[in-house]
């Protein structure tokens, strides 16, 4: 009869984490790749070079397998647009298949982080006092599934979410290699570890600190056989070697030089034209404002209020979490730091709560939520136990006066309310809200201006270089040969590859010419060319016999974003 | 008040403290200002006396009651207070008195007696630090930027039907985000304890309010607060919260009623640390915080322009 009742529990169970990560795929993929919903310019650079890649086995610049892809000399992490090549090899190169990636990991990260608590709190028996069970690990499943933070890095080309998710896996593994006393286990997630170096710089940071927390706490067991602690060491060392070596050329510091606190090349917003010597020292001001930084990521303002400061990277008018879960933040902390039961939760999360957000507060940047991404993680855990014994209390409390089912009914119906007026609110800021009002953020209208390019195959267009590096977006969504793109458009010489911070604001590659509008030119050589609104004015154009407008392309607010025109001698 | 400070040196230090926050408040006060505002220094000097009756009735050993009345005899917050706003620094002595008037009847409880310090010195702290000239911005009614994100958002939202659009954004939807964004502002502890990022707060002036290395202090005091001893200074952060919720800070600063609870908890988590056992484990901890405290007290703060 027991056992019964048991299947029939885990039976329970496994239909509510199912629909947990039903509901976590669904709103991580629908309307994907949708390109009216904007495409940044870094996304289509990874798709780019997956799909060159893939191509030719070069990059866009005719680099053979690179470890770190210079592209706009940001020298991306390499692991997630080597990894695209599947989807793009299947699905060809689509907003959808550049995107597919990181949506798959955010699905796959709510897996791991439930199976990741559920190891932890089942796996010391004192914890057995705590009526910890499926409900506790689906709470915090549910948490990170619908958190506006993680949905949103799911819903983009990101490689920090891949990298989240080789983060959380190594943990994972490491620590059920430590439980299992298997150390082929432990030596995967310490392979991952390194792993997710070559999926966003950042880690190059934070998994150091957390796998380094992980050995001091396994130390005696690892130390039981040396052979294998040379063994892993070696292996360790030799799948870090190629990122260690990168690391060391102009290339691999450039992101650390560009955006470190403690870099000389960066302009400090807090800096003042006061020579005061050490009130204003530069060190002691930028080690006071990483201590500012690091504490911004555990300020409630920023995890449960809408940051207006990122503009690209974030929703209108929602925060990292739903401000409804404030209160289960505070009750949560407190219960996580001061009740003995969730001790082996604690060993294992507190690393993970004090690193993720290290390499994000040495940056200037105020709250970037995407370099400290491995944060939401431990906030959810915590606001998963703050939930969790929320619910154990009402409960306590209302069973003395309505029966059990009609107790957990009323939780049910509640949480589900919730829970779907969240996501309610969710799906609004991401479907209609976003597209509207961060338009010019995520760069929306390429997709339209290609698909009205290629209707002129034959004619030589010339594409505005005024906004940045658009060449990519052209090349994406006209998929343009890599090949030919190599040997056309190439300017650098591969041996500086890692060494140059050249970038070429004119390039010619096929039919299209990226560079300035040069008026009499097109007029004279009645070029098709595509400019924003500071181009021409619509009247200007039109007024002009030699111009003829083809097509505006406008954002969702009905602005003029691009104009495509075709200029005629005659 | 002599017969209450048994112990000389505490007499001693109180008024080497008191002194030096003489000096730092005449140092930092323009010679302008200095006439007019002498008054309200020597308020802000009586404060500080008041301050160490009520940190001398809640600490041991009473030298945690010198180190708060230090910090706040310097504290940047109350430094910038007491040398300009007039109101502020009158609210901040009533917070005071009402504080004493607590945990003097805390040991016979008698609710007439509580119920008075409230509307003695409680009301009129919160009066004075609002400043009436700025009633325009309160979050509510919704003001004319919140009127024309309604209307975009009904834009936005027209595919999905109008009933839905006028449910998801409306004026009362418009005032609650206003008070959100108020109540996450007051309750930001980052705010306090460094002056918030310049690319964060679009034409807000960031000043530091509390030393840095104090938040470690705050942190662990906040986890080992008593309800039973602690009670008030919770429900009264908590009370402040919810008001500053619906009062701006940006405008109306009623959180600096606020710098009370939280030098008290500051002064809880020292307290924590204090009875931990052994000389040593002590001194791990404190030597790294008193050395970045002493450092931003001295560089930061007489040096530099934390006071401004």
């Amino acid at each position: 009869m027991i056992k019964k009742l048991n299947i029939s529990r885990k039976l329970t169970w496994s239909i509510v984490i199912f629909v947990i990560l039903l509901t976590a795929t669904i709103i991580r993929f629908y309307q994907l790749g949708n390109p009216s919903r904007g495409f940044y310019l870094d996304e289509a650079a990874i798709g780019y070079n997956a799909y060159s890649i893939l191509k030719t086995g070069k990059d866009e610049f005719g680099k053979s397998f690179p470890i770190l892809f210079r592209s706009f000399t940001d020298f991306k992490a390499p692991l997630y647009i080597y990894l695209s090549i599947i989807p793009i090899k299947i699905l060809g190169l689509t907003p959808f298949s550049t995107r597919f990636l990181s949506a798959l990991s955010g699905s796959i990260a709510i897996l791991i982080a439930f199976s990741f608590v559920k190891l932890i709190v089942n796996r010391n028996p004192k914890s057995g006092k705590l009526p910890i069970n499926y409900f506790f690990h689906s709470l915090v499943a549910l948490v990170l599934a619908i958190a506006p933070w993680h949905v949103f890095y799911s819903r983009g080309a990101w490689e920090a979410n891949l990298s989240f998710l080789i983060l959380l896996a190594a943990s994972y593994y490491c620590i059920l290699g430590f439980e299992r006393k298997k150390r082929t286990i432990f030596l995967l997630g310490s392979v991952l570890f390194v792993l997710s170096t070559y999926a966003y710089h950042g880690q190059r940071i934070v998994a150091p600190l957390i796998f380094g927390f992980y050995l001091i706490y396994c130390r005696k067991w690892l130390f039981e056989n040396k052979k294998f602690l040379v063994l892993g060491f070696t292996i360790l060392v030799l799948f870090s070697l190629p990122i260690l070596k990168i690391s060391l050329t102009p290339g691999g510091q450039s992101r650390l030089n560009s955006l470190s606190i403690f870099s000389k090349e960066i302009i400090l917003p807090w800096h003042t034209e006061d020579s005061r010597f050490l009130s204003n020292n530069r060190y002691l001001v930028s080690i006071r404002k990483g201590l500012a930084l690091y504490t911004t990521y555990f300020s409630p303002r920023n995890l449960f209020s809408p940051d207006p400061a990122e503009k690209q990277r974030w929703l209108v008018d929602l925060s990292a979490f739903y401000p409804w879960q404030f209160i289960f933040f505070i009750i949560g902390i407190f219960i996580f730091i001061r009740k003995k039961e969730y001790s082996p939760l604690r060993n294992i999360v507190l690393p993970w709560l004090f690193f993720s957000p290290v390499a994000a507060s040495v940056t200037r940047d105020p709250f970037s939520t995407v370099r400290a991404l491995p944060l939401v993680f431990p906030i959810s855990v915590i606001i998963g136990i703050g939930l969790y014994e929320t619910i154990l209390f009402v409960k306590e409390k209302i069973s003395l006066k309505f029966n059990q089912k009609f107790t957990n009914a009323s939780i049910f119906f509640l949480l589900s309310s919730i829970v779907i007026v969240s996501l309610v609110n969710l799906s609004i800021q991401f479907l209609f809200v976003l597209p509207h009002q961060r338009a010019k953020y995520w760069e929306l209208g390429y997709s339209e201006v290609a698909k009205e390019l290629l209707k002129y195959p034959n004619e030589k267009i010339i594409i505005d270089n005024f906004r940045g590096e658009s060449y990519i977006h052209i090349l994406f969504f006209t998929k343009f040969d890599p090949e030919t793109y190599q040997k056309e458009a190439g300017y650098l010489e591969l041996t500086n590859y890692y060494y140059s911070f050249e970038r070429a604001s004119i390039k010619k590659f096929g039919q299209f010419e990226y560079r300035e509008i040069d008026w009499k030119k097109e007029k004279a050589e009645e070029n098709l060319f595509v400019g924003d609104e500071l181009l021409a004015s619509k009247e200007s154009i039109l007024s002009d016999p030699l111009l003829k407008l083809i097509k505006e392309v406008k954002y969702p607010d009905q602005s003029v974003v691009f104009r495509i025109i075709k200029a005629n001698k005659d | 008040m002599g017969k209450r400070l048994k112990n000389r040196y505490e007499v001693e230090l109180l008024i080497i403290i008191i002194l030096i926050g003489a000096i730092v408040r005449f140092t930092y006060t323009s010679a302008a200002l200095f006439k007019e505002d002498f008054w309200l220094i020597l308020i802000a000097l009586f404060n500080i006396f008041l301050f160490f009756l009520l940190t001398k009735r809640l600490f041991s050993p009473k030298l945690i009651a010198l180190f708060l009345t230090f910090i706040f005899s310097i504290l940047p917050w109350q430094i910038q207070l007491s040398r300009s706003g007039k109101n502020q620094t009158l609210a901040l002595i009533l917070t005071n008195i009402f504080f004493l008037a607590i945990y003097s009847v805390k040991k016979r409880p008698n609710f007439n007696k509580i119920f008075l310090a409230l509307i003695l010195f409680l009301l009129p702290a919160i009066f004075l630090t609002s400043n009436k000239q700025e009633i325009n911005n309160l979050p509510f009614p919704p003001n004319s930027q919140d009127i024309e994100k309604i209307i975009t958002y009904r834009g936005i939202l027209t595919p999905i039907g109008p009933t839905f659009s006028r449910l998801y954004s409306n004026k009362a939807t418009a005032v609650l985000k206003n008070i959100k964004i108020n109540f996450f502002e007051a309750a930001d502890i980052n705010n306090y304890f460094f002056a918030a990022h310049p690319l964060e707060r679009v034409g807000v002036r960031e000043n530091e309010k509390f030393y840095s290395g104090l938040l470690p202090l705050f942190v662990i005091g906040l986890f080992y607060l008593k309800f039973s001893i602690d009670g008030p200074i919770i429900l009264w952060a908590c009370f402040l919260l919810v008001l500053s919720s619906f009062l701006s800070n940006r405008y109306f600063g009623t959180n600096l009623l606020l710098i009370l609870p939280i030098l008290l908890v500051i002064g809880r988590g020292l307290e924590k640390i204090m009875s931990i056992q052994g000389f040593q484990k002590k001194i791990i901890i404190i030597l790294p915080l008193f050395t970045w405290l002493i450092i931003e007290i001295i560089i930061f703060g007489l040096l530099g322009n934390i006071f401004s």
